[in-house]
């Protein structure tokens, strides 16, 4: 503490400096003979000290078979700590030295508590509050939510474990049976170890169609929810075509012949991901041909169909793949070699276009004239047998690019100058031709050497 | 002179030629080549579905040599894919009792034990093979691999009720999947994350797929995309 010259105490005092001090002050004025006067003070420094008080004045509602967790806030002004401590509780509910109330409240503890919590700041001298609080547990009257998981045996693809999660106790396993257009099956569930929550059963698909499972659990408050997860199979066997068609009618997944080497059972689930819907395909596995997946999309919802494609969920993210959007069947077709999660979606990034041609051409090459090799792009309208071949001056075939069925879309061969020998060819004129299924077209094209 | 190396190289001859019919006729050496070729056939009729022949392939192999694991292997597989599980594993057994050890024997095995509901058995069918072969691929058609033994034995674990474990399964192939697996909660999700590697992952021993680069280029049958139906 310092005092100045006129008169004035200043000075901060710390928490060692509390306590009471004695002080004496001595004055004088400057007469002839100076005359002065002394005064001694009680200095009394104390800590600065408030009551801790609660922020919380009430607590949220329990539920039976619920979870409970309510941190209890309160404030101290010098930011003291603060413990907690609670005259009584139920039996069920305790409360954390952070003042965190959490338990579970069993159907039998559903009712109305008091709860008194005394709270205590660690300043000198301790000052505490206390607070009463009206604790409300009621009957759940949610019907429970089950999740369904399904696991499919990689090797025998007929069969495949069902897993299905509830979000709160059930009375028992739930009651679960597997309908199909000829018959409906029980499927016995049985709880899994180490957990209250988790059941476990067994499913064997007897063929191609669609597959509803359903699951009626009772809550341990006897409210009963029925739940469901629909799904198609198709049971593809070697050397036949198959397709398999989502529940929904939206997805269309084409297995060509030969796409299989043994007895497989494909599967579609149609999921939501957000506010969107996705396709989950089963078993992972490559094909030994690629399978067309076609999706449909609502022409109202789209603004530009020609920027439409199937996506593909690699890791956390989206693949586009290469598409084709048909506009009058309003449809988005895609190959692919491998199953997986699908969706469709629009890309405004995208500066080309996927729309189905509007008619067969065939384009100039380029580039022309041309060495080493040129790209020919050629459009489609319809899927077919394509055959693209390269003439000679004469007249006389020397190569041909294309010769299989292809689907409809742009697509773009390269030629590197050369017969179907290997051979490169002399400089000269040639002429390109494009022969579908009811079109040939045909162009010419320089080689220089 | 001539004459005598005439004659050693006729001696020679004869000799090679003896040793060889001997050979030929030697019924433990003819049994042998009757049963690799056995099993050989026996496996290209498992590609081409044609399970009963498989079976009787198989089944003679095992005539020939009873002892060894293979044929045992082969026809375990084939009743697993005709689904005649019991059977299958009666087979299957039977293949790891041999002296000879077969890495498919207990690969397929694991597959079915978990198609029989035996988890238990299961993981312990796997962690056999993969101490056989740890880069495990099945070569005689269905695309399996070991990544499809790792996704097995974390579903086992989960149907064994033991989250952990399945949890570390699970991220041997997603690293940044983590939940906390003693609540229900993390159980759930586990759950959900098993079902979603079973239809998303990648991993080693992905076959190569010859006609990636051209998407398009399909075959098909006439009139395979008319329209919804």
């Amino acid at each position: 503490m310092q005092l100045s010259a006129d008169g004035w105490l200043t000075g901060t005092p710390s928490l060692q400096d509390t306590g009471v001090t004695l002080v004496e002050l001595a004055v004088e004025d400057n007469g002839i003979p100076p005359l002065g006067d002394t005064l001694t003070f009680e200095l009394v420094v104390k800590i600065g000290n408030t009551a801790p008080y609660f922020v919380t004045t009430r607590l949220d509602t329990g539920f039976e078979d619920i979870p409970y967790r309510f941190p209890i806030l309160v404030q101290d002004a010098e930011g003291d700590s603060v413990t907690f401590r609670a005259a009584s509780l139920p039996r069920w509910l305790a409360l954390s030295p952070s003042g965190v109330l959490s338990g579970t409240p069993s159907l039998a503890d559903t009712g109305i508590y008091v709860v008194k919590i005394f709270i205590q700041d660690n300043g000198v001298p301790p000052l505490s509050d206390s607070l009463t609080f009206e604790l409300v547990v009621a009957i759940n009257p949610n019907p429970p939510q089950l999740t369904f998981s399904l696991l499919q045996n990689p090797a025998l693809t007929r069969h495949a474990n069902l897993i299905i999660a509830s979000d709160v106790r059930l009375k028992s396993a739930p009651d679960v049976v597997l309908i199909t257009e000829k018959d409906t099956v029980n499927i016995p569930m049985i709880p899994l170890e180490n957990t209250e929550r988790l059941y476990q059963g067994k499913l064997a698909f007897s063929g191609s169609g669609v597959y509803r499972l359903q699951a009626t659990a009772t809550r341990l408050n006897g409210i009963t929810g029925i739940a469901d997860r629909t799904f198609s199979v198709l049971k593809m066997l070697p050397g036949r075509e198959g397709t398999l068609v989502d529940p929904l009618n939206r997805v269309r997944l084409t297995v060509p012949a030969d796409a299989v080497a043994e007895e497989t059972f494909l599967i579609c689930l149609p999921e939501e991901e957000g506010d969107r819907l996705v396709y989950r395909f089963l078993p992972h596995r490559p094909f030994d041909r690629p399978l067309i997946l076609e999706l449909r999309y609502d022409g109202e919802q789209v603004q530009n169909a020609g920027k439409l494609f199937v996506y593909r969920k690699i890791g956390e993210g989206w693949e586009a793949l290469p598409s084709v959007v048909f506009p009058d069947r309003q449809i988005v077709r895609s190959a692919v070699e491998q199953l997986g999660v699908f969706r469709l979606g629009e890309n405004p990034d995208f500066a080309g276009s996927n729309l189905v041609p509007t008619r067969v051409q065939l384009l100039p090459n380029y580039p022309n004239p041309f060495n080493p090799s040129t790209t020919i792009e050629y459009h489609l309208t319809d899927d077919g047998w394509v055959t693209l071949a390269i003439y000679n001056g004469l007249g006389q075939k020397v190569r041909t690019l294309v010769h299989r069925p292809q689907l409809a879309g742009i697509h773009r061969v390269e030629w590197d100058g050369r017969n179907d020998r290997g051979q490169r060819l002399p400089s000269g004129l040639y002429y390109y031709q494009l022969r579908t299924e009811k079109t040939v077209l045909t162009r010419r094209m320089v080689l220089i050497r | 002179m001539k004459g005598w190396i005439r004659w050693i190289w006729l001696l020679g001859f004869l000799g090679w030629a003896v040793t060889g019919c001997m050979r030929v006729f030697d019924p433990a050496y003819l049994d042998e080549l009757i049963y690799q070729q056995l099993l050989e056939e026996g496996w290209m009729h498992f590609q081409n579905q044609e399970y009963d022949s498989a079976l009787y392939k198989f089944s003679r192999a095992r005539v020939k040599n009873p002892t060894a694991a293979a044929p045992y292997t082969g026809l375990a597989w084939t009743y697993m894919m005709m689904d005649e599980l019991e059977t299958a594993d009666f087979n299957f057994e039977n293949a790891t009792l041999q002296f000879e050890v077969d890495v498919h024997a207990y690969a397929g095995w694991a597959f079915l034990k978990n198609a029989l509901q035996q988890f238990e058995a299961s993981n312990i069918r796997v962690d056999q093979a993969l101490s056989l072969d740890s880069s495990w691929t099945f070569p005689y058609g269905l695309p399996l691999n070991v990544v499809d033994l790792w996704i097995l034995k974390a579903e086992n674990y989960f149907l064994l009720g033991d989250f952990s474990s399945s949890l570390q399964m699970v991220q041997k192939l997603n690293p940044d999947f983590s939940v906390d697996v003693s609540t229900p909660e993390g159980q759930m999700a586990l759950a959900q994350e098993i079902e979603r590697l079973q239809s998303e992952r990648g991993g080693p021993g992905k076959r190569i797929f010859p006609l990636a680069r051209d998407p398009f280029r399909l075959q098909f049958t006439d009139g395979f995309s008319k329209g919804w139906k």
